[in-house]
């Protein structure tokens, strides 16, 4: 009977243990892999499991960095589903409580960094996850034709992407698709000068072929200017001039010149997976590598004798994935006719490139506890005169701090890799809008009246 | 015995609990982030009330024996998803105008098509000629409006939000506007 204990507390610590290896991305793998098999229902029931709540409506009263993230990825999933309502409820609760949490972030929680574990402290999300809360969230008010709610997304967008300007955080491919879809709201809230001053920043991150007719139309109702929008109608009136080709046709064929009544619609599409981060033993060797730059040359020079007497082979440090589908290409047509879809972002690219930033401070943070968790054994092992119990004790010890070592494998792991945006002219009546995104094929009748427009979003997390 | 070890647990342990506002001191009081809450919407329609009584418009009221009138929703230019607390605002001024007594109010609740209207106009300023319409469909000689703007900055770790609310009296027929004024109000996060 003792011995069942024994085992079963064996067992339950080696649990702990695993789990604590693999951080936080461990506890999402279930729900990415019923993601990867096209059961976004299954990855909604595992998400709601681990946040220990009853239903997708339902969010825990205890919003730590953990449940924020569960809720940013399952409002991603909700999005998937179809369910915007509830996937803006999930990103509006998140989008606060990550402000909350990255203000409380102290000194304490950076020195616990160096000392215990990589994932001490409240979670402190990456500018472009930041911006992406927003971003998604319009996708989410526009698909619902809720002007007012996607205009204080849009300006909430605008408030972060001031901040990440001033600390320098803020690269221009991170504001592409929200300026575009902040755009749209404004202009379709008659609002022409804001409309054009977000088209502007959306022209600053990217080229979108699908603004050139937009931008045209907006520009005769405005005065607004910038270098961009005045070399743009420049461009277009010279294309205009030099071919016989009426310019921007809508799906039927008909010319959009004198046209005011026509509706619009505009498809965006969500595929694919950024790279989640993966809890990963790396020899010490390639650690020093990584880290070269980010370690004193102190803790350098300690990390290479400890090497070099054997103490310390391996690293605990997060790597980061692999993403999915990046190199999938979407489709989408309306009434048969195939439309063109801009690349708005490559949201992996922008994980990758945030992950480089920062990878050589989490390798050194790594092996600078790596390093404290041998001096302590040693502290501990000398204090007894370097005898058996010592050599236990040191043994001990550093079993201990090596459980509580979890790597850093927090992120917002059900982001979609890649984010597509087309838009297209069409008469007043019905339509029928196929698309085709990572084998998941849809064909949605819709009615349109004049000056009417709809935003369909197909999420594909797959 | 179970049910006893375990509320206490509970109490020892801290864990949340549901409150009513009377039973804790200053619940009401404290603020709980930076959107607008029954606090604030008090602060704001308590300023615009006491300028509203001070204005010509009342006066003109009195001498019209209870005109109509209806409450346009109130347009949120902010950041913040603030609109359940505008339309609490908005019943906020009918209640307080009906019991002054100066006015009749119309409700545009059940008035679909208006409320429709009103709210693709958000985008610019409300068109003349649609208010002279509305007034006739609704029945209301003057309308009430308005609007909360939001300057909102973040700064190392803290973020600060300004808002400012404008209310608006029109005259139905002419869209004149008969009084207008401006309250504000700051929330922020602070370290």
């Amino acid at each position: 009977m003792e011995s069942t204990f024994r085992v079963r507390g064996l067992v339950g610590w080696l649990a702990l243990v695993t789990v604590a290896c693999g951080g936080h991305a461990a506890t999402t793998r279930e729900a990415r892999t019923a993601l990867d098999v096209g059961d976004p229902n299954e990855a909604l029931r595992l998400l709601d499991e681990r946040l220990e709540v009853d239903s997708p409506s339902e969010v825990p009263e205890d919003l730590d960095s953990s449940n924020v993230l569960y809720l940013l990825d399952r409002s991603m999933v909700l999005q998937e589903l179809g369910k915007s309502k509830l996937s803006s409820h999930d990103l509006e609760v998140a989008d606060k409580q990550l402000m909350v949490l990255d203000f409380s972030r102290g000194a304490t929680d950076e020195l616990g960094k160096y000392l215990f574990s990589d994932q001490s402290g409240p979670y402190r999300a990456p500018a472009y996850e930041k911006l992406l809360v927003n971003t998604m969230n319009m996708m989410n008010y526009l698909s619902r034709g809720d002007l007012e709610g996607a205009r204080v997304e849009a300006r909430r967008l605008s408030v972060l992407e001031q901040y990440f300007k001033n600390s320098g955080e803020a690269k221009d491919a991170f504001i592409g698709p929200g300026s575009y879809l902040a755009g749209f709201v404004f202009e379709k809230s008659g609002q022409p000068d804001e409309a054009l001053r977000y088209y502007d920043e959306a022209l600053q991150a990217g080229k979108f072929q699908s603004l050139s007719d937009p931008i045209r139309r907006l520009a005769a109702v405005s005065s607004y200017r910038t270098p961009r929008i005045s070399a743009l109608l420049a461009d277009t009136a010279a294309t205009d001039a030099s071919s016989s080709a009426s310019p921007a046709l809508p799906a039927d064929g008909t010319s959009v010149a004198g046209s005011p009544d026509f509706a619009e619609i505009v498809t965006i599409i969500n595929y694919g997976r950024v790279p989640p981060k993966v809890a990963e033993r790396i020899p010490i060797g390639l650690a020093l590598t990584y880290a070269s730059g980010a370690l004193s040359p102190n803790d350098q020079a300690r990390a290479n004798r400890l090497a070099a007497q054997g103490l310390v082979t391996w690293v605990n440090y997060p790597r980061l994935g692999k993403p999915r589908g990046q190199w999938e290409s979407p489709s989408a047509a309306i009434d048969g006719q195939w439309q063109p879809l801009d690349g708005a972002l490559a949201v992996d690219r922008e994980a990758k490139k945030a992950w480089d930033a920062v990878r050589g401070a989490v390798v050194a943070s790594a092996i600078t506890r790596t390093i404290a968790r041998i001096v302590a054994g040693e502290v501990v092992r000398k204090s007894t005169n370097d005898g058996a119990l010592g050599l236990l004790l040191s043994l001990g010890t550093q079993a201990t701090l090596t459980a509580l070592d979890t790597p850093d494998t927090r992120s917002w792991s059900m982001l979609p890799a890649r984010i597509a945006i087309g838009r297209t002219r069409v008469r007043p009546g019905v339509h029928w809008v196929y698309t085709n995104v990572r084998g998941q094929r849809l064909k949605r009748k819709i009615t349109l009246g004049p000056r009417q427009w709809i935003v369909i979003v197909d999420t594909v997390l797959r | 015995m179970v049910l006893l070890v375990s509320c206490s647990c509970l109490i020892a342990c801290g864990g949340p609990k549901a409150v009513r506002g009377e039973d804790v001191a200053g619940l009401d009081d404290q603020a709980m982030g930076t959107g607008l809450d029954r606090y604030d919407l008090q602060k704001l329609l308590h300023e615009n009330m006491e300028a509203l009584q001070r204005s010509a418009v009342i006066k003109r009221w009195q001498s019209e024996n209870q005109p109509t009138l209806a409450v346009i929703p109130i347009r949120n230019d902010t950041s913040e998803h603030i609109e359940s607390a505008l339309e609490s605002l908005a019943s906020d001024i009918e209640t307080a105008l009906v019991n002054a007594g100066h006015v009749r109010i119309v409700s545009l609740e059940r008035q679909g098509q208006i409320m429709e209207e009103v709210r693709k106009q958000y985008g610019d300023a409300f068109d003349p000629t649609t208010v002279a319409r509305w007034g006739k469909q609704s029945g209301a000689r003057y309308f009430v409006t308005g609007k909360v703007f939001s300057t909102d900055e973040m700064f190392e770790g803290e973020r600060r939000v300004q808002y400012s609310l404008f209310m608006q009296v029109l005259d139905a027929e002419t869209s004149d506007v008969l009084f207008q004024y401006k309250s504000t109000l700051t929330k922020a996060i602070v370290r």
